[in-house]
């Protein structure tokens, strides 16, 4: 009997220095032995790779950003539902998450599926909450502290020492060591990503990242967790490693066990030279290196889809440790048509 | 001193630390008397089989002897509390 074939819609295929998750997630679907997809995509902006990437996605569909309106953001998925029949929405944006949140329960009544996070899960989670988090679950996180203001910044000496990070309700981190630089930071993430901007501790050490999948139950249904070994200056990771480190899949486990953490998250940790670990940050979705965890073993977007659709889904229980990525830049070859297309018609 | 039952390392001298995810070369030398020290040797018999294969004096290996045992310690591949 053939399996029936989901069509599942997936943001973030803006594949570039700066990844979105949307390509590493579509691989590891199209991987899977147990399910026949239709793989749509949806990007906000014409040049995004994963739209021209042979074998990523089916059909790519260009959406509003979210800023421009829940309204007009929906009615735009809504026009692609009933086009494609969308049964799956996997967002893979931090930005996009909140409106599809909240519209998850509309979405659901068209028959698009989700699997997310709660609004309360998503917000306890957010940069700012941080140190309340850390407390209320009993996770060591650095000082952090919301500033709205550049008069908030010549005061900031009295907390914290330099260096210090400036970071972004959403993206961006930036070392400052001195006011004057957390004032020209400031001003950049806050035209960028708007207010709060957050100050947070440098803690030195290692950066050690877990991509991990509850099923909202408490249960932990995958964690992989990798060392970056080559970052670029964006901070993103253009190298890493999957690592065995107990540790850190104790506090992933513990952290997903209280909070009931539905669908997939990155948690960022600085190990210190003596051995301590610091959250420095949860990210509510896949992160774009999702790719290696596959590779090692745990396939979490096919994991995540089943357990949106329904179902059966066992935890995973080890994955290959010292399986690496590192990435590449390639130049991909199209059409003028391709590019008339998908930004005159909205479709590709 | 002991390194680290969970470090890796083959023929050709390269170290892997999966808790750490990183990974070292050593030389000849050096993964010679690593696979001693894994093999359980204590640092007096590691001397002296070193003393007996290599034309070495041992003033000069004592002394090449304590800088590895620091740079294994300094990279956390060995268990300094076995010193």
């Amino acid at each position: 009997m053939s399996k029936p074939q989901l069509h599942i819609a997936v943001t973030g295929l803006n594949n570039t220095d700066n990844p979105g998750p949307g390509v590493p997630v579509i691989r590891g679907i199209r991987e899977s032995q147990e399910l026949d997809v239709r793989i749509i995509g949806l990007a906000y902006e014409n040049l995004e790779p994963g739209i021209y990437m042979p074998g990523i996605t089916d059909k790519t569909y260009l959406i509003p950003y979210p800023s421009s309106g829940t309204k007009v953001f929906l009615d735009r998925i809504l026009e692609i539902h009933r086009r494609e029949r969308i049964d799956l929405v996997i967002p893979n944006f931090d930005a996009e998450l909140y409106t599809f949140i909240k519209s998850e329960s509309l979405l659901a009544r068209e028959g698009i599926r989700t699997f997310l996070p709660t609004l309360a899960q998503l917000d306890e989670r957010s940069k700012s909450n941080l140190p309340a988090y850390g407390e209320k679950y009993g996770v060591t996180v650095p000082k952090s502290k919301e500033i709205v203001s550049v008069s908030d910044i010549p005061s900031l000496g009295d907390d914290f020492e330099y260096p210090l990070l400036v970071k972004g309700k959403f993206y961006d981190a930036y070392l400052a060591y001195n006011a004057e630089q957390v004032t020209s930071h400031f001003n950049k993430i806050a035209a960028k990503w708007g207010l709060p901007v957050i100050i947070q501790e440098f803690i030195k050490g290692t950066e050690v990242n877990v991509v991990a999948l509850g099923d909202g139950t408490g249960r932990t249904i995958g964690a992989v967790s990798m060392r970056k070994q080559y970052i670029t200056d964006k901070g993103k990771a253009w190298g890493g490693i999957t690592i065995d480190d107990p540790k850190m899949m104790e506090i992933t486990r513990h952290i997903i066990s209280q909070t009931h953490w539905r669908g997939g998250m990155e948690l960022e940790m600085i190990k210190t030279q003596s051995g301590d670990y610091f959250l420095i940050e949860i990210n509510p979705r896949i992160p774009a290196w999702v790719y290696l965890a596959v590779g090692a073993g745990q396939n979490l977007p096919e994991a995540l889809v089943k357990l949106a659709m329904g179902m059966p889904v066992e935890p995973y229980g080890t994955y290959q440790v010292g399986k690496m990525f590192i990435r590449y830049s390639w130049d991909m070859l199209g059409d003028i048509g391709q590019f008339e297309k998908i930004s005159m018609d909205g479709e590709l | 001193m002991k390194i680290k039952p969970s470090i890796a390392i083959n023929d050709n001298g390269f170290l892997f630390d999966p808790n750490t995810g990183e990974s070292y070369t050593a030389n000849a030398v050096a993964r010679e008397i690593i696979f001693m020290m894994k093999q359980g040797l204590s640092i007096d018999e590691i001397r002296t089989r070193i003393l007996d294969k290599y034309d070495v004096d041992e003033t000069t290996l004592e002394k090449n002897l304590i800088d590895f045992q620091a740079i294994l310690r300094h990279y956390n591949l060995a268990d300094s509390t076995d010193l």
